[in-house]
């Protein structure tokens, strides 16, 4: 019979590896995060731009009635909206992986919150100015446990932002992101109190809307589009 | 970065996983090498051989012994209740044998029982059990004797191994043991090893007889064993001596029984030998070794589950949503577009796995060379090994999964 020997030198040794792949691994979140910051804001840079030049496709087409040219500007819409939804799916994404970066991911949010509410004003105006026929959507949606049918009616928008294409742009706002006011001011016009709500064309819907029920506010505006009516 | 409880989970097993990696390669590292001693004696062996309806195998098990290169040797077979042709092959063998073999025939008692009665007849001054699904090569026991020229060794161990595997299974099973195989030589090596399984492990007779011979309510009765000679700070050596195979089972069922017996064996008998975790008098085996044999299971238990959960969850929001479009992927496929940069990959699931990845085949590559066994000697490489790597880990895990279930309702088997 032996008694057993320990020695505690590999078990502090094993311990300092393995803090030591754990601290690699940290420094290479802080890294990626800082990167992912650099590439959001790049695009927050590009957005702007975008918006600005919209501005003033718009005042060109107000200012000079009698050479009004409005062709293009509802295809700049649609790209820019569909520019700025992607970004703020990746907003989204990296602000729920981010440890080191939550107030810069914060600022993004809010500048991409601004962004939307920006093209959302200039195409109301540009809507009657230019004679442009695309129906809006206004989607306030909550964070997950707020808003168990968010992500239906999420899918529900995508879709039919599929089927109509041009003929539908979809605003999209975080109903609980109340760190930037004027989330606050469209809550206000709007009456949102729950989510999901969506605005079809200033009418509001409160809770999970069918896409049968928005095609029937839709469709009477777009006969051409029997496809998704019929 | 560990957003929700699940990645909290998974970064503690993580954690824990990777620690007791490095810890046993770094016992790797301060191995010493072993000096083989000649045997100058031949004294005499028993081999027990305890069967139950095997009638299948018994023949081939039973003329491996024969062939052993020994000169003292005398085989007991016990025939615990088999309602097969076992008892009749043994016999037929015994009739035309070269050496003695001792037949004991009783009712139904449990592998525990049988080799208690087998114990009870043999004379030799070492033993050896053999399960009777298993072979053993000529030499192995000249190969394994001279080990017990260290007074303190009690058990001495060869390297199991799965010969000729028929169907992917089995080939999964050889890398299995393989890998198994270098960790109870890591094991060995921190003088930690917890189970002296039943094809060809060595004992001395006296110390076992001593100890009061198997638990005969055990359903692991060879952990359990192993256990009790660690508890009275008895020596057994792991050794890298080749020359023993058994067959695997082949089909899911069977690999499932056979793992839930064992796996449920451990935890309860780690869990009845508790009070040697934690103590230094123990050193690595009740430090390491012993808790981890219960970790293991929390970890398998704890790491599938949350794995499964976040799947399912994925699963049934993906249904709700699909539900909404009345299922209409075909609007979504036609219209979806590319939208990814390489910042928007999980990096830090993605190093975890690849990190977990690298780690196995690490250890299977020592695995192999330190068993002398060649990877692709069975059919594909790398197939058997993304196999074993993750899909058998789970089916592995969700055998732990049902033991908890099992102890949890008091479901303990017999054989």
């Amino acid at each position: 019979m032996v008694r057993k020997a320990l020695k505690t030198s590999r078990y502090i040794f094993a311990f300092v590896i393995t803090a030591g792949v754990f601290v690699v691994g940290l420094l290479l979140g802080l890294f990626i995060e800082s990167e992912r910051v650099d590439f959001l804001t790049f695009y927050d840079q590009e957005q702007r731009l975008d918006i600005q030049s919209l501005q003033l496709q718009y005042q060109f087409a107000n200012e000079f009635i009698a050479q009004r040219n409005c062709d293009g500007l509802l295809k700049t819409f649609d790209n820019s909206l569909l520019t700025l939804e992607r970004t703020r799916e990746r907003i989204e994404n990296y602000k729920k992986d981010a440890s080191f970066n939550q107030r810069e991911f914060d600022l993004l949010k809010r500048e991409y919150t601004l962004a939307q509410v920006s093209y959302w004003l200039l195409y109301t105006h540009a809507k009657e100015t230019c004679a442009l026929d695309a129906s809006t959507i206004l989607y306030f949606f909550g964070d997950e446990e707020a808003c168990a049918d968010c992500e239906k009616q999420a899918i529900v928008l995508t879709w039919l932002k599929h089927k109509m294409g041009s003929k539908l742009l979809n605003f999209i706002f975080d109903g609980t992101y109340e760190q930037e006011p004027v989330i606050n001011i469209l809550k206000g016009v709007y009456n949102v109190t729950a989510y999901p709500t969506i605005v079809v064309n200033g009418e509001r819907f409160s809770g999970f809307v069918e896409r049968k029920d928005i095609l029937a506010e839709l469709c009477p505006l777009y006969p051409s589009l029997d496809n998704v009516c019929a | 970065m560990f957003t929700s409880a699940s990645d909290i989970i998974l970064a503690v097993a993580y954690f824990l996983i990777l620690y007791f990696s490095i810890f046993w390669l770094l016992a790797l590292l301060e191995r010493e090498e072993v000096k083989r001693v000649r045997l100058k004696r031949f004294p005499l062996v028993s081999i027990l051989i305890p069967a139950y309806n095997e009638e299948k195998t018994i023949r081939a098990c039973l003329e491996s012994v024969l062939r052993l290169d020994y000169p003292a040797l005398e085989a007991v077979v016990i025939n615990d209740g088999s309602t097969d042709r076992t008892q009749h092959v043994v016999q037929s063998i015994k009739a035309t044998a070269s050496l003695p073999i001792i037949l004991i025939n009783q009712e139904n008692k449990g592998k525990g029982a049988a080799l208690n009665a087998g114990l009870q007849r043999i004379s030799g001054e070492f033993y050896a059990t053999l399960d009777a699904d298993s072979v053993v090569e000529p030499t192995l026991l000249k190969k394994l004797l001279p080990y017990f020229s260290n007074q303190h060794v009690t058990s001495v161990l060869p390297l199991l191994k799965i010969k000729n595997p028929k169907n992917l299974l089995q080939r999964i099973q050889r890398y299995e043991y393989i890998i198994n195989m270098f960790h109870k030589l890591l094991n060995a090596m921190l003088d930690s090893v917890h189970v002296t399984p039943g094809p060809f492990s060595l004992y001395r007779t006296a110390i076992v007889k001593q100890l009061g011979g198997y638990d005969e309510h055990n359903i692991t009765e060879d952990l359990e064993i192993a256990l009790r000679l660690q508890k009275h700070h008895f020596k057994i050596i792991q050794t890298g001596e080749t020359g023993v195979y058994t067959i695997p089972p082949d089909n899911l069922r069977d690999l499932y029984h056979q793992r839930n017996r064992w796996y449920k064996g451990a935890v309860i008998n780690s869990f009845a030998y508790r009070s040697l975790m934690f103590r230094k008098d123990y050193g690595d085996f009740g430090i390491v070794r012993l808790p981890t044999v219960i970790l293991a299971g929390i970890l398998s238990i704890v790491v599938l589950s949350t794995l499964a959960y976040d799947i399912g969850d994925a699963v049934v929001h993906a249904f709700v949503r699909l539900s909404a479009i009345n299922f209409d992927i075909v609007t979504l496929l036609i219209n979806w577009s590319l939208n990814f940069h390489v910042l928007d990959l999980r990096y830090l699931e993605l190093s975890v796995a690849f990190s977990v990845l690298a780690l196995s085949f690490l250890v299977m590559v020592v695995s192999f060379r330190f068993c002398r066994e060649k990877v692709s000697r069975y059919g594909r490489t790398f197939a058997s090994f993304i196999s074993y790597t993750l899909l058998y880990s789970f089916l592995l895990s969700f055998v732990w999964l049902m033991i908890g279930i099992d102890i949890f309702r008091g479901k303990i088997q017999k054989w």
